[in-house]
């Protein structure tokens, strides 16, 4: 192809009367080029109906598995998790409350017995008073015996009065006995509830501070795990939708395989054309017309090139990050279910051993105060003798007012003769006065005491933890029990879901590394296209060489012509950017790709 | 019953990932090979929206939408250009033929979505 018309104007041309044959090589370039094109045209078309084929599938696969895991992740948060920690935490709050209840009930108890231990400290005091009344009353008995004798009075009545004053000064005694008495057994009492409730006191106090401690660092734990695995599930999701976009990307690649494809076609309608235009017409039209395609034609191929070559680039790309995102997803929900189920038999263990305590505790608190109220039933017991007691020694102390005035009318009797007994009537006043005195003193005590129990009684049959802790012990233990059995339940479903997902993940991503193996046997098609832009290149500039300065003009002038020949919006582009006229002409919409009417 | 689509393409990988699509959004889709395939589909299917593609063999895009509207049953349907030409003459040419919208390949799956929930409200 070495001939050389350059220079040759176009009346020197027609003169010449050499009329323009096109030689063979470039008949035989031209087709072969159309062989080669509409061959790989087929051969592509094939292997990317595949993959489109295999998107749906691949798709469905992807989504189950995210879903699968999404599901096994939300068996360990959401619901499922956050019951669990509302329950842990009702169960620490409901003992942490019945240890409390425990604390105040035991605290007032022992403020309380405290009180009544001060009370019946100072009744002995009192008690002794009447020790002294009852000598008094003993002496005045035999004082009046004595000196009824001395002053002859008998058979005056006065030997009667003597004798009454003696029984009563026994009886006072008597009695003020059997208060002393009571008043030791309220203090045995006493003391041994007050100690027994100082130590279970201590042990709650211990305990309370270990459930507050130990329970809340064990929930606190379980909400660091739920952030943990909330996070895992948020990265699922994103990876879910990673892989959702890595599907579009294919969507939108496998389409320019078809854009590119209808640009392949529509070079090779136009050689073939050419080719036959060369057939049917050899001369002179037919020279720049072979110069227009050819140049213009691999232009269209590079275009094609270009966009089939990113496309097979981002399939491959796409389906690398598909399988990445899978395995991320597996291997992230794996590491979360590992750490989530790891400490989870330990957890619940400590759980339940601190749970047992607590029951232990309170059910060791609820005998406390059982016991405690046992003890104040005997104590009112015995403070009811007492009242009794204190009722005969008031009556005694009205029969010691009685005598008084007795002894004093029968002293009146005596006229002078009896003056003494006057004075012995004036002393068992006396007695009388601070007999009522002390018994007032006495009595006010048991009153206190009276009220002091009551008290204590009201407060500890009120106390929760008598009536509620039992069933609530065994509500939580129950809970507690259920929580173990969901939490195994979920992780063995959670296991087996994961390894499903596993074995599913494994066979899709070797699924993918097929496709994207198919996808990258397409890379030698840009080979292959740029062979034949060169081939058609090399005819272009042979033509060129060979033809007259008209016919380049002719050519030149023809270039913007061809753009009607072109349908697709990439095709025009590509005939504007070559010609120089911008990459958008006259008549091209510009902006979105949508347009509603 | 989720809505029915009629896909139109002489290409079996548009039409394959238009069926793809919008199978996954929940619509079903039946395909046709060309204008005068949908046509036929038409006749004997219940339709509520139409994909189609300009250029192709038999019966044209442009063709195929005079030909629908003509249809009492198919007057109001939407009709979906899906085309690699955006030419305002072709647009124009679409839009007097009585097509709803216009959507220049290659596609964007999510915007392909947004524009058929939107047309089918």
């Amino acid at each position: 192809m070495t001939t050389d018309r350059t220079g040759m104007d176009e009346m020197d041309y027609v003169n010449d009367k050499q009329p323009f044959v096109a030689r063979a090589e470039w008949l035989a370039g031209i087709d072969e080029s159309i062989a080669i094109l509409e061959e790989l045209n087929v051969k592509t078309e094939d292997g990317f109906l595949s993959v489109g084929s295999q998107l749906q599938q691949i798709y469905v696969r992807t989504m189950e598995i995210s879903n699968n895991l999404t599901q096994v992740m939300n068996n360990f948060t959401s619901d499922g998790q956050a019951a669990l920690t509302a329950k842990l935490r009702h169960i620490t709050d409901t003992s942490a409350k019945f240890l409390g209840n425990f604390d105040t009930t035991s605290r007032y108890a022992v403020d309380h017995l405290g009180s009544v231990i001060d009370i019946i400290e100072d009744l002995p005091e009192t008690l002794r008073e009447f020790d002294r009344l009852v000598s008094q009353l003993r002496i005045m008995g035999i004082t009046t015996r004595i000196e009824t004798e001395r002053l002859a009075l008998v058979n005056m009545g006065f030997e009667h009065l003597a004798d009454e004053v003696t029984t009563l000064g026994e009886n006072i005694s008597k009695k003020a006995k059997e208060v002393q008495t009571s008043i030791r057994t309220i203090g045995v009492l006493v003391k041994a509830n007050e100690q027994n409730l100082v130590r279970l006191r201590g042990r709650h106090q211990g305990l309370q501070l270990s459930v507050a401690r130990n329970m809340n660092d064990d929930i606190q734990l379980l909400s660091e795990k739920h952030e943990v695995l909330v996070k895992v599930v948020e990265n699922i999701s994103r990876q879910s939708q990673d892989s959702v976009h890595s599907v579009n990307t294919i969507v939108n690649a496998l389409q320019f395989h078809d854009i590119t494809r209808q640009q392949i076609e529509h070079v090779i309608d136009s050689l073939k054309d050419l080719r036959e235009h060369l057939e049917n017409n050899a001369g002179d039209e037919s020279m720049p017309y072979l110069i227009l395609v050819c140049e213009l034609q691999p232009a269209q191929l590079q275009r094609a090139r270009f966009e089939f070559t990113n496309a097979v680039l981002s399939l491959i790309s796409s389906f690398g990050n598909m399988t990445h995102t899978i395995t991320m997803m597996q291997a992230e929900s794996r590491d979360a279910i590992g750490f989530a189920d790891g400490g989870g038999s330990t957890f619940f263990t400590v759980i339940g051993e601190n749970l047992q305590n607590v029951s232990k505790a309170l059910i060791e608190g609820e005998k406390g105060i059982h016991e405690f109220l046992d003890s104040l039933e005997q104590i009112e017991k015995v403070v009811g003798n007492m009242k009794v007691y204190m009722d005969e020694m008031s009556e005694a102390g009205d029969e010691v007012e009685l005598l008084a005035l007795n002894s004093r009318v029968r002293a009146a009797k005596t006229r002078e003769r009896g003056a003494a007994l006057g004075v012995i009537a004036e002393s068992i006043q006396r007695i009388s006065t601070m007999a009522e005195i002390h018994i007032a003193e006495v009595v006010k005590s048991i009153g206190a005491l009276v009220e002091k129990t009551g008290q204590m009684h009201d407060l500890a049959s009120s106390s929760e933890i008598s009536r509620a802790a039992e069933s609530s012990i065994e509500e939580m233990t129950v809970n507690l029990r259920a929580m173990i059995a969901e939490f195994a339940s979920s992780s063995t479903l959670g296991k087996s879901i994961l390894e499903q997902a596993a074995a599913s993940s494994s066979v899709l991503s070797r699924d993918l590394d097929a496709m994207a193996g198919t996808v990258r046997d397409n890379r030698m098609v840009g080979e292959t296209v740029e062979r034949i832009e060169r081939v058609l290149a090399e005819i272009a500039r042979e033509a060129r060489a060979e033809a007259p300065e008209f016919i380049l003009t002719e050519v030149e002038r023809r270039h913007g012509e061809m753009k009607d020949r072109y349908t697709m919006t990439a095709e025009r582009d590509t005939h504007a950017a070559y010609i120089g006229a911008g990459s958008s002409d006259s008549g091209e919409s510009s902006g979105s790709s949508v347009e509603l009417f | 019953m989720p809505k029915v689509i009629l896909s139109v393409d002489d290409s079996r990988s548009i039409r394959q990932m238009v069926s793809f699509t919008l199978t996954q959004a929940g619509y079903q889709v039946l395909e046709a090979v060309d204008g005068k395939d949908a046509l036929s589909k038409l006749a004997v299917s219940s339709v509520d929206m139409v994909i189609t593609d300009l250029n192709m063999p038999n019966v044209n895009g442009i063709e195929l939408i005079r030909e629908v509207r003509k249809q009492i049953k198919y007057k109001f349907i939407p009709i979906i250009m899906l085309t690699t030409e955006s030419q305002d003459s072709t647009k124009q040419e679409g839009k007097a033929a009585g097509a709803t919208g216009w959507i220049v390949k290659p596609f964007n799956a999510t915007q392909l979505v947004d524009v058929v929930k939107k047309v089918l409200k």
